[in-house]
């Protein structure tokens, strides 16, 4: 049998046909429903076409850019670096160095041009190729590289530097050629070079090589330098969200970067996870009588749980229903809404081993910032595995991925064309292997520490459940017995009074509804039904017997217990104790007062035991009346309580026990609760925060580009 | 390239197969474009949204192409130029109706059809992958499990299930907000 989604796939995809298209038509004209459904359905495909047609032109377009795009001066690509309008003087001073010093021979070297390569030169030059960098079908490619790194060199060389007729200063000239099989090819992504230099001159800049048919060459199209960094130690550098700092000083009064707001920042990590699933998906019901008890409903995490009387209901069972949507294989919520940065991401580099690498900078710093208010990771990841490329390399990387205002900043990062670090293979490869090896085990921590506190209240509340459910049976099956104890003690007493003997053990009472028919002969039937309603009803019974003339009298009389600060204890439970019932009764409390009608036949000791924090309170009344008590409740400690309850009979001392025991673990369950609550408060503070995306508005988010991006030109 | 085969390709999703020939249009688009108050850009932009509009259109079942091809782009380009001006507040005189192109073939530019595509943008990128493999190449669940490493083709069309619900209620959810994002 077809879903309706699939059903509404197989119309839209054309594949129904014959009768189930005329049945499908049919609906669809008269059920405006599925009219809607279908409508959707359909604005959803064209969503995905209209997407997939953009990725496939982008895609076409960008192909068409690379395979067409010439760098023209690469016929011979000659690069010098200087500075315009100033002199060129080093020719004079460096004319005794002989030829032979000085003139280096062009180096070749055969790259694999399917992967990164790494070039340097015998002077020191470094050139950062990447793969597929030149337009050619061949697996490899000869590079050549001439240089003049000094100015005897330059002049050896004869080469002059002159840019639209004004001089200027030169740190070095190199020539760049690529080829196969004699033939020149065309560069399609950017090499990086790197020059070794004594002292960094800010000013310096790049221009471009233009031979005139004389073999002049003009230095045109001057491109600003990359700058260099300057690393620090990565510790003490902010790779924390904005915000997060003053969002920890007021929770916890814990100021700027240290291990605590480190400690606090990465144990969030997984929290996003955690709390998608449990918020939406976790729940307790509690059945009664075979309804759904929605008053009864639980806690999703942080949420208050709804107490419930236990007194109120005969619960037949507590039941967990799990929603589970994280089976195996599942796209699961949190890749669905894996908008945000998880601070496991950043625990994996916030450490000295990635001293000295570009992630240890100023500038890499402002990055983070401005990444935090994207909420992708992937930017980070750019540069985390790119540690080798300056930054400005990574910056068009994401430029790449990025678009609208993200797009905008990646680009003026770009333009600031901040440099690289320099990092050898081995200490990169082994910071890659680090970096997500300490992320997976960082993230899985994290998730485990969530589970298992999430496990842990589950199963606090899941005993909670289980313990109300049980004191909800005692405490019924021990009122019905309690009930049935006063009955027997009324009847019997109620039938001596008019002469006749009762058996306690026949008392059984009359049904709750009755067969209804005229009587006509006299006797203890009638008494029976008026004793029972008055128990029930805990109402003064005035009967008179119709052939005795003789009376029957049980009389309740109404006590009220006004108790000083009856709000200011955790738990106050009111005990009536009969001396001839073998347990207890509670005295309900209506307003502020504890009220019950007390059976005079009986001689009712009262007990009132409270607790506040660690200490108890209490107090008695010995023989109580139908009358209103004022009591003050008086401190007694633990030793002394049991003492004065264990004067009571065994099974009233049991029951009592067992109620404040009860009361007791409710109490603390209710502060772990409340505990709870606050933590989650908090952790939803700096989750707003950290996680700025998905807890603010818990919607909807862009995600990052896919795919491998390319280096801007 | 015949122009039947260039259609043939794009319903084949093969575009870059195809881009070389369809982009001999745009240099007299963008020269037009720009002789009538545009700028490299805009005219770089319009051949972007002409070549959408061409795509969708050559993958309905009833489009025919009843010009050549850089007739139509050119058709195309100039309609969205038009009503692009006419958003900016600007009128340009232009002496010929063009009329290889029909108004139902501007359809998906309107705001409805980008709430739909930015609502597939926004789902995470392996439910991005499902969706694309099942309704663009028409993938079985059985290649889609394969390709996309779900243990079995009915975990997959779970899945496919699920995305398209989320689709479904991102696209709800921009809709009620008027096509904000976040």
């Amino acid at each position: 049998m077809l879903s309706l989604t699939e059903l509404i796939d197989q119309y839209l995809m054309g594949e129904l046909t014959g009768q189930a298209l005329i049945d499908f038509e049919t609906r669809l004209k008269t059920d405006s429903e599925f009219r809607k459904e279908v409508d959707l359905q359909k604005m959803i495909l064209k969503g995905i076409e209209l997407a997939s047609i953009s990725k496939q032109i982008n895609t076409a377009q960008k192909n068409y850019w690379l395979k067409s795009m010439l760098i023209k001066i690469v016929i011979g690509l000659l690069l010098a670096v200087g500075i315009g309008t100033l002199s060129f003087l080093a020719a004079k001073k460096n004319q005794d160095i002989t030829p032979t010093e000085v003139i280096q021979k062009e180096q070749q070297f055969m790259i694999n041009v399917n992967q990164d390569t790494l070039l340097e030169t015998k002077n020191g030059m470094v050139f950062i190729i990447p793969a597929n960098a030149f337009e050619t079908e061949s697996d490899s490619v000869e590079i050549k590289i001439e240089e003049a790194l000094d100015a005897a060199s330059i002049m050896m060389k004869g080469l002059t530097t002159v840019s639209d007729s004004l001089l200027l200063e030169t740190a070095a000239m190199f020539k760049f050629d690529a080829n196969v099989k004699g033939n020149k090819v065309n560069i399609i992504k950017e090499i990086t070079a790197s020059l070794p230099t004594d002292k960094v001159d800010k000013d310096m800049m790049l221009f471009s090589g233009k031979e005139d048919s004389k073999g002049n060459i003009n230095w045109v199209n001057p491109q600003k330098l990359q700058q260099e960094l300057v690393t620090y130690d990565i510790e003490k550098l902010n790779f924390f969200p904005k915000g997060y700092l003053e969002v920890i000083d007021t929770l916890y009064k814990i100021k700027g970067i240290n291990e605590e707001s480190k400690r606090i920042y990465f144990e969030m990590s997984g929290y996003n996870n955690s709390f998608q699933t449990h918020e939406t998906y976790d729940y307790i019901v509690s059945e009664i009588e075979g309804d759904t008890f929605g008053d009864a409903v639980g806690y999703p995490s942080g949420k208050t749980i709804k107490k419930f009387n236990v007194k109120d209901f005969n619960f037949r069972k507590g039941k967990y229903y799990k929603n589970n949507n994280s089976i195996k294989d599942s796209i699961s919520s949190s890749e669905i809404f894996d908008f945000e940065i998880d601070p496991s991401r950043i625990q994996a580099f916030w450490n000295k081993k990635f001293n000295k690498t570009i992630l240890a900078t100023k500038e890499f710093e402002e990055r983070m910032q401005f990444i935090f208010t994207t909420c992708k990771s992937n930017y980070i990841i750019q540069y985390v595995n790119n540690l080798d490329k300056p930054l400005f390399y990574i910056d068009s990387l994401c430029a790449e991925m990025a678009g609208g205002n993200e797009r905008e900043k990646f680009l003026e990062f770009y333009g600031r064309k901040n440099g690289g670090i320099n990092i050898n293979y081995k200490a990169l490869n082994k910071l890659h292997q680090y970096y997500e090896q300490k992320y997976e085990v960082y993230k899985t921590a994290a998730e485990k520490t969530w589970k298992d506190y999430y496990d842990k209240n589950k199963k606090e509340d899941q005993r909670y459940a289980d313990k109300s459910v049980k004191k909800s049976l005692d405490e019924s099956y021990r009122n019905s017995t309690m009930f049935n104890e006063e009955l027997c003690k009324n009847l019997t007493y109620a039938y001596a009074q008019i002469g006749k003997t009762r058996d306690c053990n026949n008392s059984t009472p009359p049904k709750a509804q009755a067969y209804t028919f005229p009587i006509t002969n006299t006797g203890w039937y009638n008494l029976d039904k008026y004793v029972y309603d008055a128990t029930i009803q805990r109402k003064t019974l005035d009967y008179t017997d119709p052939v005795s003339g003789k009376r029957a009298v049980i009389i309740y009389s109404k006590c009220s217990i006004d108790i000083k600060n009856v709000d200011g204890f955790d738990f106050l439970n009111v005990y009536l104790l009969p001396n001839e019932l073998s347990s207890y009764q509670k005295m309900r409390k209506v307003g502020n007062l504890y009220t019950e009608s007390l059976n005079m036949s009986f001689n009712n000791k009262i007990v009132i035991v409270a607790k506040k924090g660690k200490d108890w309170y209490w107090n008695t009344i010995s023989k109580a009346e139908g009358k209103t008590y004022s009591i003050e409740l008086k401190p007694i400690n633990e030793f002394q309580l049991k003492k004065a309850l264990n004067s009571f009979n065994e099974s009233k001392k049991g029951d009592i026990i067992d109620d404040i025991v009860f009361n007791e673990y409710v109490e603390e369950y209710q502060q772990a609760l409340t505990k709870r609550e606050l933590l989650a408060e908090q952790k939803r503070r700096i989750a707003k925060v950290i996680f700025p995306c998905s807890i603010q508005d818990n919607s909807i988010h862009a995600n990052p580009v896919p795919g491998t991006p390319e280096p801007m030109k | 390239m015949e122009q039947t085969e260039i259609i043939q390709k794009i319903k084949e999703n093969k575009l870059g197969k195809v881009y070389k020939e369809l982009h001999k249009a745009f240099p007299s688009i963008k020269k037009w474009i720009i002789s009538n108050s545009g700028t490299k850009q805009d005219a770089e932009d319009v051949f972007q949204e002409t070549l959408v509009i061409f795509c969708i259109n050559c993958r309905k079942v009833d489009f025919k192409l009843e010009a050549s091809i850089p007739t139509y782009l050119t058709a195309v380009a100039k309609n969205i130029w038009f009503t692009t001006l006419r958003k900016r507040g600007k009128t340009i005189e232009f002496g010929l109706v063009e009329t290889a192109v029909k108004s139902s073939d501007f359809e998906i530019l309107e705001e409805k059809y980008t709430l739909a595509e930015q609502a597939y943008n926004l789902l995470g990128e392996k439910c991005k992958l499902l969706l694309e493999k099942f309704y663009i190449l028409r993938l079985s669940f059985e290649q889609i499990s394969k390709d996309l490493e779900f243990s079995t083709p009915e975990v997959a069309k779970n899945q496919k299930y699920r995305c398209l619900q989320k689709a479904k209620e991102l696209y709800t959810s921009l809709n009620l907000k008027g096509g904000e994002t976040c």
